[in-house]
């Protein structure tokens, strides 16, 4: 957290060197994900992201211009291409940033079990997802399980200066039931932002299973 | 570049990769988005970064970063994952070697982005937006937006294949709204190209909100359209959406693999009338020489693009692959995997999809149909792997005694996607091409495709469903 509120000072500072701007907001967010699949009754892939980004907000008089990047790199580029779209921008009355106020505190958004969150446990949830379907009745399943942490910073030339931190682990399922040609599915996605209400996944593999095997025995509306 | 991308992946064939590719992705846009008078979105983007694949013990890893330094530092946790899921399958996942490619291909702009300034270019979409409430007073809503992109993409894998790409992107879009009483109609349109600003001309794409204006207002004043099953002229749009909606994603490897297709098992049957010929084609250019939307030299696997033919005669005789669904299921690569970008994994995709032109004019379309329907261009609409669509149709034309007749208002059709198929009793002669987009996956990756193909007719078609 704090080395996307450094970040953003830095482009803040590097923004005040433009005489015209009348106002300037920097977001900045990073997202690390770590995710597993399941295809065909067996762990298919395993994927580790660390997404960076961020976005300038720059306001010439009363013209908005908007750029973002990807890498800090690129961050000079980026703000004086804000700052040209300001200049060229209409005017547009509603064209100001929010003042100082007090940052809420959020409680329950964020779970240092999920930051910290193995990959064997990941694991086993997509294993009770695919040992609760039968492999006997259905034609094939999915499942995807991902741990997300992410960081948002905002922090503007009005004194706004704020970051935060959540997790959450998400589970999405999919089950396909064949006879002949008629072929069946059933979805479901869950999610929590905590390991201590944990996602049921071998709850979600029988429901859903239940829903694509109901379906294969349904008439056709027309 | 090609210097630290031998070195990424060298390092993850050390740690145990029998395959590994890398893309690195160097993006810069513009997009002036105009609603209703007023700049909605006026932004630049600057993008870049890597996505090293590896394929560990028969099963993936994947790793990504915006920094190509930093990439470097996690390719072991991208072989860790490979392995912790390879230690839960009993099918190990291979690809078969390929052949390689040093290659550096560029498309260049006639007239670059950088030729008008982004002044003008905010004028030009202000222009857009004013110009339908100048012509008609019933114009309740307009939205068009401008984008132009310059993209390079570098691909390097474990085989020795080393590409880099570069495109740029023209394209503006438009969507009305029209209201009049209590009737509510809408248009949308698009335009542009995998080129400069050539291939999205400012008084052309001023001269297209016109005509949109004049079809809002003439469809404020249509009446209903009739519903029931029919027999139909679709034209290329919308039977360029049955193409690709309805029936391109149901040939996609993946689909297959995943038990999420009709078309599984059915290589050789026949899917479609016999006068159906449907192809995928990433080298297609539209008729101004411009590479067609979907168009690429090589697809995100390194894989050198070429035509496929999926339906020869109304039989079904390929699916779309990328490396690991070739290999799976046994069959001829195809050069089908494509990327959103370097933070995603390949997927098995379409580039342009159409069906093959034949001979039939327009008129001759129309020339048996008794009483029908002509409709023109989609909007939205849901199928899906258990082969069914239902799809919006922005204008109607009524069809009587073999002339086009009457403006009736938008309404939708519905059906199976192959009985749909089977019922195409005539293909036009005239393809034309036009820009479009498709997303798929979790997360869902956006990639640009070609929407292109001829006017078909169908014997029958339901109307209102």
């Amino acid at each position: 957290m704090t080395t996307l509120l450094t970040t953003g000072e830095d482009i803040l500072k590097e923004h005040r060197k433009f005489e015209d701007l009348t106002a300037t907001e920097v977001f900045l967010e990073s997202t690390i994900t770590t995710t597993l699949r399941l295809e065909q009754w067996q762990l298919k892939m395993g994927e580790t992201t660390e997404e960076w980004g961020a976005a300038v907000r720059a306001i010439v008089g009363k013209g908005v211009g908007f750029s973002t990047f990807s890498n800090t790199s690129l961050g000079s580029m980026a703000i004086r291409a804000a700052v040209k779209n300001a200049r060229a921008a209409p005017p547009n009355e509603y064209a100001t940033l929010p003042s100082v106020s007090k940052v809420p505190n959020v409680q329950g958004i964020y779970d240092k079990k999920v930051e910290d969150v193995d990959v064997e446990y990941l694991t086993d949830k997509l294993l009770q997802f695919r040992d609760a379907v039968d492999k006997k009745q259905l034609h094939s399943v999915i499942g995807t399980i991902r741990a997300i942490v992410r960081e948002v910073a905002i922090l503007n030339t009005h004194g706004v200066k704020c970051a935060s931190k959540s997790t959450k682990l998400t589970f999405s399922g999919e089950c396909h039931a064949k006879k002949g040609d008629n072929l069946t599915s059933a979805t479901a996605t869950e999610y929590s932002s905590t390991t201590r209400s944990p996602i049921d996944t071998r709850e979600i593999g029988e429901r859903i299973m239940k829903d694509a095997l109901l379906q294969l025995d349904a008439k056709k509306v027309r | 570049m090609e210097d630290l991308s031998e070195n990424i992946i060298e390092t993850a064939t050390k740690l145990g990769a029998s395959y590994a590719d890398l893309r690195f992705d160097k993006i810069y846009s513009t997009r002036i988005q105009v609603r209703n008078k007023e700049v909605a979105s006026f932004r630049t983007l600057f993008e870049q970064g890597s996505g090293l694949r590896v394929l560990v013990d028969g099963a993936w890893g994947f790793t990504m970063s915006s920094d190509l330094e930093k990439l470097a530092s996690s390719v072991s946790k991208a072989v860790k994952l490979a392995r912790q899921s390879a230690s839960h399958r009993t099918e190990r996942i291979n690809v078969e070697e390929q052949r390689r490619f040093k290659s550096d291909v560029e498309w260049k702009q006639k007239k670059s982005h950088d030729s008008v300034g982004i002044e003008e270019k905010v004028k030009f979409a202000l222009e857009v937006n004013k110009r339908p409430r100048d012509l008609s007073e019933n114009i309740v809503m307009v939205d068009n937006v401008y984008f132009e992109e310059d993209m390079s993409r570098w691909f390097a894998n474990s085989e020795g294949t080393f590409i880099k790409h570069s495109k740029p992107v023209t394209a503006a879009t438009l969507r009305l709204v029209g209201k009049s009483g209590d009737l509510i109609v809408s248009r949308s349109k698009a335009l542009g190209g995998l080129a400069g600003l050539e291939a999205m001309p400012f008084d052309k794409f001023l001269q297209v909100t016109e005509e949109e204006t004049r079809n809002i207002e003439d469809l404020l004043k249509a009446k209903p359209a009739p519903s029931g099953d029919l027999p139909v002229v679709l034209n290329y749009d919308l039977g360029y959406t049955l193409t690709h909606e309805a029936f391109g994603h149901l040939c996609e490897g993946d689909s297959i693999l995943q038990g999420d297709s009709i078309l599984e098992g059915k290589i050789g049957e026949q899917v479609a009338s016999d006068l159906v010929t449907i192809i995928d084609d990433p080298t297609m250019k539209e008729a101004t020489g411009i590479p067609a939307y979907g168009s690429y030299p090589f697809d995100d696997e390194g894989i050198k693009a070429v035509p496929t033919t999926l339906v020869n005669g109304g039989k079904l005789v390929s699916y779309l692959h990328g490396r690991e669904t070739a290999s799976r299921l046994g069959q001829e690569m195809t050069g089908n995997a494509r990327v959103e970008n370097y933070k995603r994994l390949p997927l098995v995709r379409m580039s342009n999809i159409y069906i093959k032109p034949s001979t039939y004019s327009e008129e001759e379309l129309f020339e048996d149909i008794q009483n029908g329907v002509y409709l023109v261009d989609s909007r939205g609409g849901q199928t899906t792997g258990q082969g069914t669509f239902h799809v919006g149709v922005q204008m109607v034309y009524l069809i009587k005694n073999g002339e086009k007749g009457e403006l009736r208002r938008g309404t939708a059709i519905a059906g199976r996607t192959l009985d749909t198929l089977k019922k195409i009793d005539a293909v036009g002669k005239k393809i034309s091409y036009d820009i479009g987009g498709c997303g798929k996956g979790d997360p869902e990756q956006m990639v640009r495709c070609g929407s292109n193909g001829p006017p078909i007719r169908v014997s029958s078609i339901t109307i209102g469903g």
